[in-house]
Parts: structure tokens; C-alpha cells; sequence
């Protein structure tokens, strides 16, 4: 039987670039995410880090069928699922194409995608609260 | 930061998603904050490890002991699992970071330095309900086979240790502390 506890029951997949945006290898890249992270933490969002975007294909794709498997079973179970993508990076950096094949072999939706944008308009705590709402409402609605 | 103060931490999967604990072992909501706000003071990136039993037995899985875990099938799925993550190291290593591995002891697979163990438990499940598990010094299973990649490929195993939130009577403002120590030794290297 499984017993009540203090989990949230919503789960975010999230590009690296959103978690740790200073990273060494992502130096070339303009722009900075805003408060993401904070706003995930403070909202009790649980994470599912992809890896950085720069490793080669085959590291993505790997991490990206672990992950669409786990994300899978959070669905059968009534969770939250939701991926945050970075506006003009590469498979938004969070190895889109590879969850796109991964969920489609398991046949499974994709989980709707909330897209950050690096500009500055778009970097407050209010503007990601307002994307990451708007996605679990149309998630409540679809179901 | 230059490139040889980067320090990134490697941390068990629940210690960032609280959804994957196997049921009644959620302590908070999402991210265990006092961890995540300790390793950025400290200036540590965050990566996360997979979680192999949430991937290999999912959400509503049983309690089960170290011993249960430790088959030839789920270890294999554990070095699957083990080989994304020190490609992912070795990305940090070639940028030149010091990297630590953070566990959760007490866990039949994340323990780094306290597993479990519960010899009598498989069948009917309910007989989980009494006590749980005990806890033996060790590795779990998956730090065991995380651990024998790197060494595999030749590479040494990075510092690690264990955050004891699925041992008994855990109190996390001395966890905190004794994390401190652990960070701070790094930085004093």
C-alpha cells in the first residue's frame, strides 16, 4: 500500500543550462536564465536534470530514455510532468529530439514543454511561475 | 571562478526530486533544500545522478532491503546507468573541476557510507511495515557499480559521501554540519 508523505507529485525535467548556468562550457552563450532554479525550489518542483547539451548525441539519448521512462511512470500515477526548455539552444538544452523518440517509444505524450527565454523582459521569478502555471493547467485540463 | 576552483557536485537523484523516494520516505516537497543551498554557498554546481530503482522498479515499488537489490539483472542496470554518468564526469574533468559524489546513506542503493539490510524480508510485503530495514556500514548497490565504472576505465573514484536521510532518527541540522566539513575540507585541499 503506498502511504502519503511530503512529495509534491510534480516533476520537471530541466535543461542543465537553466540549473547551472555558469558553467565552464557554456561561456559562448548569451544571455542568462533569470531565477529558474529558486523558483523550482521555493515551488517544491521536483527536478529531473538533463545532462548539458554539449556531451555527444549518444549521452543525451541515453539519459534522455532513462528519464522519459521515469517520467512515463509519474504519469500513470497522476504527477505533474513538464520540460523546461531554453529558448535558442540546441534541442532547446534539454535533448529534445531524444525525449521526442524516447516518449514515442513508449508511447507516451510528450510532457508539455515550457520554453525560457534569456532575455532580460522574460527572466523574472512572476514570468516563470506564469509559464510553469499555465503548462499544469493545460495538463489539469487535458486530463 | 577560474577554471581550477570549478567544483561540481554530483548528488543522488532524490536529493533533487523527493518524488522518486520509494513510499513514506519523502521528507520535503521537491528539492531538499538545505543540501542545494549548501553546495551553491559553497560554489558547487549541481548535477544529479539517475535514481536506478525508480527506473528499474518505478514510483510504487516496495521497501526493499539492500540484499534484495543486489541481483546480477540489477546491477547490469546499474552500470548502464553508471556509464552516462561518468561520460557526463568526464566533461566536468576535462574543464578541469573537483568533483564529489554525494549518496544517500542508509539507502539500500544510494548509501555511500551506510547501506541497508534486512536478510528475512521477500514474500508477502506487509511484514515490511515493523521497523524497516537496518542499517550496516557500505555501500549500496548502485554507489558499488557507479564506483567500479570509473575504476574500470581507469579513474578514481571521486570524494564521496552520504546524506544519512533514509537512516533511522536522521536529524538534518547535524547532517548539515558534518556536510560542511566535508565541503569545506575540499576547499582547504
Amino acid at each position: 500500500m503506498r502511504r502519503d508523505d511530503s512529495r509534491s507529485r510534480r516533476v520537471a525535467i530541466v535543461a542543465d543550462f537553466l540549473i547551472n548556468p555558469d558553467a565552464a562550457f557554456y561561456r559562448s552563450i548569451e544571455g542568462r536564465p533569470g531565477p529558474v532554479f529558486d523558483v523550482l525550489v521555493e515551488d517544491g518542483w521536483g527536478l529531473m536534470k538533463a545532462p548539458p547539451h554539449v556531451l555527444k548525441e549518444s549521452v543525451g539519448r541515453s539519459a534522455a530514455i532513462t528519464t522519459a521512462g521515469d517520467a512515463a511512470d509519474y504519469l500513470r500515477y497522476d504527477h505533474v510532468v513538464v520540460i523546461l526548455a531554453v529558448e535558442g539552444l540546441d534541442q532547446g538544452g534539454v535533448w529534445l529530439n531524444e525525449f521526442e523518440a524516447a516518449f514515442r517509444e513508449l508511447k507516451t505524450p510528450m510532457p508539455k514543454i515550457v520554453t525560457i527565454d534569456l532575455d532580460p523582459a522574460s527572466r523574472s521569478a512572476d514570468c516563470v511561475r506564469a509559464k510553469l502555471a499555465e503548462a499544469a493547467v493545460q495538463i489539469a485540463v487535458k486530463a | 571562478m577560474s577554471g581550477n576552483n570549478r567544483r561540481v557536485a554530483y548528488v543522488a537523484h532524490c536529493l533533487a526530486n523527493q518524488n522518486a523516494k520509494v513510499s513514506e520516505f519523502a521528507k520535503c516537497a521537491g528539492v531538499v533544500t538545505p543540501l542545494i543551498d549548501r553546495l551553491r554557498a559553497h560554489g558547487y554546481e549541481i548535477q544529479q545522478l539517475p535514481c536506478p530503482e525508480m527506473s528499474f522498479l518505478g514510483v510504487a515499488r516496495w521497501w526493499q532491503s539492500r540484499e534484495q537489490y543486489d541481483t546480477p539483472g540489477y546491477r547490469r542496470h546499474c552500470r548502464a546507468l553508471a556509464r552516462t554518468v561518468v561520460d557526463t564526469v568526464s566533461l566536468h574533468a576535462e574543464h578541469g573541476y573537483d568533483i564529489v559524489i554525494i549518496g544517500l546513506d542508509g539507502s539500500p542503493s544510494s548509501g555511500v557510507r551506510l547501506t541497508s539490510t534486512k536478510t528475512s524480508w521477500g514474500g508477502r510485503p506487509e511484514g515490511a511495515v515493523a521497523g524497516g530495514s537496518d542499517r550496516i556500514s557500505g555501500m549500496g548497490v548502485w554507489m558499488t557499480e557507479l564506483k567500479e565504472e570509473f575504476e574500470s576505465r581507469g579513474l578514481s573514484f571521486p570524494r564521496a559521501t552520504g546524506i544519512a536521510m533514509d537512516a533511522q532518527n536522521f536529524d538534518m541540522a547535524a547532517a548539515m554540519l558534518e556536510m560542511d566539513e566535508f565541503l569545506v575540507a575540499k576547499e582547504n585541499i
